[in-house]
This record gives structure tokens, sequence and C-alpha cells, in this order.
């Protein structure tokens, strides 16, 4: 077995994540369920509407359990990186898991990118592309994601223009 | 025709000014003294602007050379002859000065180029042709009843049948001129222009839209014609700039053949140049790396063209030539004629390798062709269709007419008697679509021919509507050697190129429209023991392919069964459903109870009959193709290269080199953890945005062995 890379992301990102999946149910859950309240609130004899609008809020808790509190540690836990001199290794998953080795000759250009929520956490997401698709790292400070750029960038002026 | 005769008797002679100067731009870097000696043969006029040359050889000109002031503008890449060369190139290019690459289409390469003014009227006229099939399959019904009605009742009608057409005719006319006059327009604000540095194409009337291309970013010219372009000798011209995430095509239409290979030879020259300026000055690695192997290719290359300079009688000494096919006699006819505008050809470098098709490689591509399999089935689908919906009508009809008991067996009579025919029409039509799609398959690859060019591949075919496609072997991103079920049985194969495809940007529409996925097709039918040497000749640089494959996981044939019999299996689930439609057919039976219903079920039993039986069918072929699969598959790396290898029922190799491989990653499933097995996943930019080449169930361990072969070396 190969031995996983070393470093791990920022710790914060699990907040990162805990938000931003909150976000999202908070609001898939309430334009789901708005309108069945409201359907049942204007008419009493629509009880049924209730029972919808119950469900669905037993079935947004339990995502809301899965997405806030148990899967962000593991994916924590799951995902990690290692620059090396040459290359970038990623390790991903947790059902499915993923290897990537991308050689930094092969990267065409790298992009930090930085949502609210990242930066409220002080972190930048780095996305490297190469000519058949792109990969990033979310979660990482910004010191090191500066540094994952510029070697980046460093490795690709020494590679050969064409594919 | 006397000119373009010349060229063709002595293509290696004409080549070689051409080849020299590759040469010569390759040998640069590695001569010990950098002396580069103008070719005197050109004769210098006095400079009229020294500015609008592009490059001048950064490297010192002899003094017995011309001064470098004194280049004629014309010529704006003086070909440069190594000291070596120098002997045999000269009396080449003073038998042949028609050959030389010159620029000059026109008198001013530099100025404004507009495309062949057939843009105009046979533009329009297509487009008039595509409006009237639409208006005479929209309208069918009513011309023909407007027929109908003028044999029925005599001259006056037909006096209105005649009014109509003639109108008909006339409103056709109106908005030819109106397109002509579009067009025309639109073809005077369409050119381009061959500037110091970069390419640009302008188009547009109101909107302008101008398109630049650095010459150092072109990597292919390719041209392609329909059978109406090419009775006329113009082509539609795409330049391919290079790759990345954002890879687009230029298109310019209508160029005369003479136009299009002017300005591709131009393009490239111009490329090469600055490419050579590029590297004298700069001397960065990576240019040399490329020069360099650029050399050694085009070193054997120089040779036959070195020794038909002395011997003329030899025109390819190197060259293979497979004997041809029944429709090479056709090209050759083609190219003869060449078309009203084509003007003569210009040929560029000299070719080292070549081949065609023989007959029974052209008529078994046709037959085994995947897509005439796809298009008969798709016919019999909408032929069944069709049927259906015509019996479905029939039934009820015939169902007031009988009594109700007589009904079912007659209505069964009447389902069995349509089937019949039904089946009988169903083979003749898929029989005649097959051979139609043959047919078409073997005019679409009639006068195939691929061929090794300097560094370049490049492959023509089509008899009728004719393309010609080339590939720098740098941007080679893969060999792929595919067999479908019928090529594995006879032992052939196919052989394609996997290269960067580009989103093809027309200047007309804004829509960029997605050309040829499947990459180059090198060779449509090849016997599987040819295939070496073919790769050999063509691209040498993938000959080193690894051969010792690394197989499968012991595990891999029990979870494949599990994954391509049952769970992606059409087999199991086609069962599964027709059982549980059958079973609820019969549940609600008691139900209903009505004895129309009861004859329904007992009519259609054959069918699920049918079913039961194609479902079989397709569950042994699954397991047949997964043993297969299981026992044939695999990957295999040397230093350089990789190959993956998925077997089955039609099998698929591909092999790459490291150095093209984007990324890659292996990837897991509990299962997979569980019986140690992993997928390993290569991806290349080959095609629009990337091209990955999957192996399910390799072992874990060959898995991560392959992921550090994967890293690169410490440099």
């Amino acid at each position: 077995m190969r031995a996983l890379p070393s470093n791990q992301l920022n710790p914060k990102i699990k907040s990162v994540w805990r938000l931003s999946g909150a976000i999202w149910i908070i609001i898939a859950f309430l334009c789901c369920t708005l309108p069945f309240v409201f359907v049942g609130m204007v008419d009493p004899y629509e009880s049924w509407a209730f029972v919808v609008a119950g469900i669905e809020l037993i079935f947004f808790l339990a995502l809301f359990i899965l997405c806030v509190f148990i899967l962000p540690p593991i994916r924590y836990a799951r995902w990690r990186y290692e620059l090396s001199e040459d290359f970038i290794d990623i390790a991903l998953g947790i059902v499915w898991r993923k290897r990537f080795i991308i050689p930094f000759i092969r990267v065409q250009n790298t992009d930090t990118q930085q949502g609210p929520i990242l930066r409220m956490f002080g972190l930048s997401s780095v996305t490297v592309s190469t000519a058949a698709g792109s990969h990033s790292i979310p979660g990482l400070d910004n010191e090191s994601a500066e540094q994952l750029r510029d070697r980046a960038a460093e490795l690709a002026r020494i590679a050969r223009e064409d594919i | 025709m006397s000119v373009e005769q010349n060229a063709n008797q002595n293509p290696q002679q004409v080549n070689s000014a051409y080849q020299q100067h590759y040469q010569a731009q390759a040998q640069q870097p590695q001569q010990a003294q950098p002396v580069q000696q103008v070719q005197p043969v050109q004769q210098a006029q006095p400079a009229v602007q020294p500015a609008a040359q592009p490059v001048t050889p950064p490297a010192a000109v002899q003094p017995q050379a011309q001064p470098s002031a004194t280049q004629p503008i014309a010529q704006p890449i003086k070909p440069i002859q190594s000291p070596a060369a120098q002997p045999v190139a000269q009396p080449v290019q003073q038998v042949q000065p028609v050959a030389q690459p010159q620029p000059a289409t026109a008198s001013s390469p530099e100025g404004k180029q507009h495309v062949h003014h057939s843009y105009i009227w046979l533009g329009s006229l297509r487009a008039i042709g595509i409006l009237i099939i639409v208006l005479i399959v929209g309208n069918i019904a009513s011309l023909i009843s407007l027929l109908e009605e003028a044999s029925y009742s005599g001259a006056t009608s037909v006096i209105g049948l005649s009014v109509i057409l003639g109108l008909g005719i006339l409103a056709i006319l109106v908005i030819f001129g109106l397109f002509a006059g579009f067009t025309a327009l639109s073809y005077k604000h369409l050119y381009y222009e061959i500037g110091p540095s970069e390419f640009s194409l302008y188009s547009g009337i109101l909107s302008k839209k101008r398109v630049h291309v650095p010459y150092q970013r072109i990597q292919s010219v390719d041209q392609k014609a329909s059978l109406l372009q090419r009775l006329f000798g113009v082509c539609n011209v795409s330049i391919d700039t290079a790759g990345g995430a954002a890879n687009k095509a230029i298109l310019i239409p209508y160029l005369t053949k003479q136009q299009a290979e002017a300005l591709k030879s131009e393009l490239f020259t111009r490329k090469l140049a600055l490419q050579a300026g590029q590297n004298a000055t700069a001397q960065t690695s990576s240019v040399t790396q490329s020069v360099e192997s650029a050399a050694q290719q085009s070193a054997p290359a120089t040779v036959p063209a070195d020794q038909s300079a002395q011997t003329q009688s030899q025109t390819q000494p190197q060259a293979q030539t497979h004997s041809g096919n029944v429709l090479d006699i056709g090209e050759q006819a083609w190219n003869q004629i060449g078309g009203v505008f084509a003007g003569e050809e210009a040929i560029l470098g000299s070719v080292t390798y070549e081949y065609g098709l023989t007959n029974k490689e052209l008529i078994f591509t046709g037959l085994s062709n995947n897509s005439s399999f796809f298009l008969a089935i798709v016919v019999v689908i909408a032929f069944v269709l069709q049927a259906a919906s015509t019996v479905f009508e029939i039934v009820p009809s015939s169902e007031d007419a009988v009594i109700d008991n007589i009904a079912a067996s007659a209505i069964n009579y009447g389902v069995a008697q349509v089937s019949a025919v039904l089946i009988f029409g169903l083979i003749a039509v898929a029989l005649v679509v097959w051979i139609l799609s043959t047919l078409s398959a073997c005019l679409s690859f009639g006068g195939f021919h691929a061929r090794r060019r300097g560094e370049r591949i490049e492959v023509e075919r089509g008899l009728l509507q004719h393309q010609s496609q080339s590939v720098s072997v740098d941007r080679v991103q893969s060999v792929v050697i595919k067999q479908t079920f019928v090529r594995r049985i006879l032992g052939y194969c196919e052989l394609s190129l996997g290269k960067i495809d580009a989103m093809e940007e027309s200047n007309s529409s804004e829509q960029a429209t997605r050309i040829a996925d499947q990459g180059l097709v090198i060779h449509p039918f090849v016997k599987k023991s040819e295939v070496p040497a073919i790769l050999n000749g063509l691209v040498p640089e993938f000959a080193d392919v690894p051969s010792e494959m690394k197989p499968l996981s012991k595990k891999a044939l029990r979870r494949g069964l599990i994954r391509r019999c049952i769970l992606n299996g059409g087999g199991f689930w086609l069962a599964l459903i027709t059982a549980l439609t059958q079973a609820f057919l019969t549940v609600i039976e008691p139900f209903i109870e009505d004895p129309e219903y009861t004859a329904f079920l007992i009519g259609i039993a054959p069918i699920f009959g049918v079913l039961y039986l194609l479902a079989v069918v397709l569950f042994v072929v699954g397991i047949v193709g997964t043993v297969f699969w299981a026992r044939e598959s695999g990957f295999a790396y040397n230093r350089r290269f990789m190959m993956v290898k998925n077997g089955g029922l039609s099998t698929q190799s591909v092999s790459f080199p490291r150095n093209k491989i984007q990324f890659g990653f292996t990837r897991t499933n509990p299962f997979q953890r569980v019986a140690k097995t992993a997928t390993i996943c290569a991806v290349t930019a080959a095609g629009i945005g990337g091209t990955s080449t999957v192996l399910i169930d390799a072992t874990q361990e060959d898995a991560d062995q392959w992921l550090t072969w994967l890293e690169p070396h410490k440099s």
C-alpha cells in the first residue's frame, strides 16, 4: 500500500464545509417545505400538507446531521495532499477513494479563489488546470496557496510550450 | 498542366528545397560553427521595404552571400542552407525554380487576401439548394394534391399550377438574389492577412470580428472539400492552434486549392523561421529539444531526397506503396482534373512513408463499418415503430367487421401475417441500408492515403467529399488500435492517432461546431500483424511500446461478471422487466374478466418469448465478453510509454507516451478495497477536453507501482 500524502488541509476547512453545507441544506429545506406549510396554514382541512412537511423535516434533519456533523471530519481525515518537487499528490474520497498524481509540468495555469465563507476563515482554494481537466485543493491557508501557485507557475515556465 | 505534371513527376526534387530548409533549421543548434549561407540562387532585387521581412536569421551571413538588406520582399524566409547540404541543394533548385516555397499566391503576401469568389455563388447555391429541399419536403402533400387536381380537371388548373410554379420559382430567384447579395457583401468583408508575426482573419459586416493567430501557435492546416467544392477546385481550410482548454480552429471558407496549399506552406515556413530565430537568440532548452528531435526525424528523410536528385528516375525509393484499389483511379482522375480553379499543386517536404488501401481492405472497411451497422439498426427501429403504428391502426378497424369470438383469432392471424411481412421487410431494408452505407464508407475512404512527411503525418481521404488532415508528430497523444467484433474475427483492426481536437470556429456562424471526435484514422482496416510495420513507418516515435502486460487481478472476473452481466447487463434487466410486466398482466387478468383481454394475452405471449430469448442471448454474450475481457485486459509500461488494453468481444488498446499523460489517478470503491483491486485511469489531452483511458480492477500493487511510475523523475 502506497503511503498517504503527508499534508492535511487546514483544520478550519471543517468549519467551512459545515457552514456551507448547513446553508445549502437550510435553503433547500425552506424551498421544499414552505409551500406545504403555507397550504396547511391557509386551508385547515388540508392537514396532509403538514404530514408532508414533517416528513421533509425528518429527511432534511437527517441530511443536516450527516453533512454537518458526520461527514466533514471524515472527509477532512481522508483529504490529503502533498506538494513535492515535481508533482502534486492528492488522496481524497470516503467511499470512492481516489489518488491523483498531477505533474507540475503539465499544469497550464493555477487560480486562487476565495469565496465569502473561505475568506471568513482566512483560507483560499487553489485550482490547478491541465490540458485535460482541473483539480482544486480547498482550504489552504493563504501562505501555502501562494507557495503552490508560485511553484506551479515556475515549473510551467520550464515545461515545453506544446502539449 | 505542364507545371503540375512536372511537380508530380519529381516530387522529391520539388521537395528538396523545403526539405533542406527543414533540415537546416534543425541542424542549426548542433553545428559547431553557426555559419549560414544565404542561398545565392534567388536573384536579389534592390529592397523596397526591408522592414517587411518577418525574420532575418540572426546567424552570421557570409560575405559571398547577398547582403541581407537586398533580400527580395516576396521571399520572407531565406531558405537557409547548412554547408553540408549546400552542394546537393544548389543544382536542384536551379532545375526546379517553380517549386520553391514561394509565399506569393498573390503578388503581395502582406496585404489583404480575399477568399475565392465562388464563396458568393457556390455558397448561396448551396443555401438555395437546402431551401428548395426544405420547401419541397415541407409542402410535398399540397404539391401532390395540386398535381392530382391538375390531372383530373384539365387545362384550367394546369394554367393555375404553372402560375403557382412560376411564382414559386420567382420567389426562389428573389431569395437567391437577396442571399447572393448578402454573401457578396460578407465576401467583401471577409479577408485574411499574413502579417509579420501573426495570421489574421477579418470577417463580419456589421459586427466585425478579427482573429489573430501568432505563427508559433499554428499546429495544423487542414483542408476539407464537399463534392461541389471539389468540382470547382476550392476547399475550406481550417487552421488549428496549439491545444489547451480553449482550443479553437479557425475556418477559412472557399480557398482555391492553390491558395490553400500556398497558405499552408507560407504559414509553416513562417512558423519554422520564427522558431529558429527564437532558438538562435534565446537557446531555451525546450526549443532546442524539439528542434533536435526534428533533426533526428528529418535526417533519414533527407537521404532519398539527395539520391533522387542524382538519379531522377527513382522517384520514391523508400516510400512504401501498397498496391492501390479501384477507387484510387477515381482519385487520380480527380487529381488530374483538379477542379476548375484548383491551380497548380505545391508540395511541402519529402515523403518518407506512404500507403493506401488495397481493394480488399477498402471493401472490408465498408463492410465492417460500425456506423453502417448503427445506421441499419436505427433504420430498423424507425421502421418497426412505423409498422407498429400502422398495425395498431388496422386492428381496430377489422374488429368492427367480425364477431367478438372470431375477432381474437383474426387479430392473431393478421398480426402473424403482418409480422411475417414485417420481418422480411426489415431484413430487406437492413440489407439495403447496409449496402448503401458500405458504399458510402467505401467512397469516404476512397483515395485514402496516409503519409509521413518530415515531422508531420498527413491523411487524405474521400472520393467525393475530400478531406486532408495533418498532425505534427509531437502533437500525437496516443495510438489507438481498435477491433470491433467483426474485425476481431477476421483478425484485422483499425488504427488511429489520438490528437487534440479543436472546436471549429466558422466565420459565418458564431456557433462552434464539433469536428471529428474519433481522432485521426491512419488505417481503417489493417491486418493485426502489419500494425508494427505501419507504426514503424508512420510514427517511429511510437514503435517502442511496452509489451509485457500486467494482467488484471484474479478477482476481476468475478467482479466483472457481476458488473457487466448484472448491474450493467442489458440481458438481465430486459429479462427482469419482461418478467415483471408479464406477471403484472397475468395477475390483473382475473380482475378484468374480458375475453378480448385474454385473447390479447395469448396473442402477445410469443412477444414475451422473443424478449426472453433476446435476454438470454444478451446475457450469454455478456458472459463471453466478460470472460474475454478478464483474460485479455491489462496494462503495461516501460520507461517512456504506457499501454492499456481493454479486451472483450471488441478490443481496444491505447498506447501513449508518459509525457502526454496530463494526470493519472487510481480509484477504489469499498468492494475493490476488499478484493485488493483498483481502477487506474490515465488522462491525456486527446479529443476535446481530454480523454481518460480506464482499466478496471488491476491489482492494488500494480496500481500503486503505476502511480509511482507516473511521478516525474527528479530532474
